[in-house]
């Protein structure tokens, strides 16, 4: 029983190491290759976990191959654009200047009710929205619509409007983030000055978010 | 691209560490195939005190080859190994010789066995 949950551990710390390795992108959508090598390496770390005859070792080496290999392969496919393409195929455009391309659809498997789906998830109940769909290597639908359809933005108003940074996390559940406080450029004790002025202490902000322009937003905590 | 390098080690060191357990494994298989050999000819001519010390021999050799194999072949044709090993001393001791080389012979199958599927043979690849 500890053999089988020592040997878990080891595998279980061998695989978020190799996902580790194979970066964010493993994570995220996944290119063909990448789906293959993850269902593949959870799949391989399963036999030495549920049999206890099979060396460790033969549950490692070959996780250890197909992270390397699928580093390699990455490393080679940004270099090349022709490797690029044979790995993990094309985008396709399958709607363009509003028509469907149908042709380009029948091409990829997609049926109407898969392209609805797709557009429904990018918010797009009308298909006459829609100027161009790119269909992406990770099967995703990128659209662009039609001009007439697209929100306003301060750009099409003829609005000029001042550039603002993002706000960042500053105190969360009652600890400083030290990351936070160097994104804004700020003290410790500017902190401390901001939070005596708003009549608080660290140990009452359960989130405190905050902008380099100092515009910043308090939640207490709730007792 | 920093990434690149880590991975290119591994693969060199997970190529090296396979070279290196075939070459544990074509040692074991020759030592053990000339020391059973020996052991049958010792047997098949009457001598089994010095077959029983052979297999003595054997058997030590294999404890020793065995804690390294167990890290990376699976653990059933190992036990096997030890199995029969175990026997042979004592079938020689005790004057069985038709067992003896019945068994000598199947050990040596075993070990043959156990080198060739750990070539990279196509037909251990199929």
């Amino acid at each position: 029983m500890l053999i089988s949950f020592l040997r878990t551990l080891i595998l279980y710390s061998v695989v978020i190491c190799g996902m580790r390795i194979m970066g964010k992108r493993q994570l995220g959508q996944l290119q063909p290759s990448e789906l293959v090598v993850t269902i593949l390496i959870s799949n391989i770390a399963t036999l030495p976990i549920e049999n206890s005859d099979v060396p460790l070792i033969l549950g490692i080496i070959p996780i250890l191959t197909l992270m390397s290999f699928e580093v390699i392969l990455s490393v080679l496919t940004l270099k090349s654009v022709r490797l690029r393409r044979l790995i993990w195929g094309g985008t396709r455009v399958i709607i363009k200047d509003g028509r469907i391309d149908q042709k380009a659809l029948a091409g990829l498997r997609y049926s109407v009710d898969d392209l609805m789906e797709q557009l429904r998830q990018n918010e797009i109940f009308d298909l006459r929205q829609v100027e161009y769909a790119v269909a992406e290597t990770t099967g995703q639908l990128s659209i662009c619509k039609k001009a007439l359809f697209e929100p306003i933005t301060p750009k099409t108003a003829g609005m000029t409007v001042a550039p603002s940074a993002p706000p960042a996390i500053i105190i969360s559940d009652r600890k400083t983030v030290q990351q936070g406080l160097s994104y804004c450029k700020m003290q410790e004790d500017e902190l401390q000055k901001i939070l005596q002025k708003e009549g608080y202490r660290p140990e009452d902000i359960f989130l405190m978010t905050c902008t380099p322009d100092r515009d910043y937003y308090i939640v207490p905590v709730e007792h | 691209m920093k990434r690149l390098y880590p991975a290119i080690i591994l693969i060199v060191l997970i190529l090296g560490l396979s070279v290196f357990t075939q070459l544990q494994c074509r040692r074991f298989y020759q030592e053990g195939t000339q020391l059973l050999s020996e052991l049958m000819q010792q047997a098949k001519s009457g001598h089994l005190e010095e077959a029983a010390a052979l297999a003595g021999q054997f058997y030590d050799h294999w404890d020793q080859t065995k804690n390294a194999m167990v890290w990376y072949i699976r653990h059933e044709p190992l036990e096997r190994i030890t199995d029969i090993s175990s026997r042979l001393m004592y079938l020689a001791i005790y004057d069985d010789r038709a067992q003896l080389l019945a068994q000598t012979n199947e050990l040596m199958v075993c070990v043959r066995e156990l080198y060739d599927n750990e070539l990279p043979l196509l037909r251990n690849l199929v």
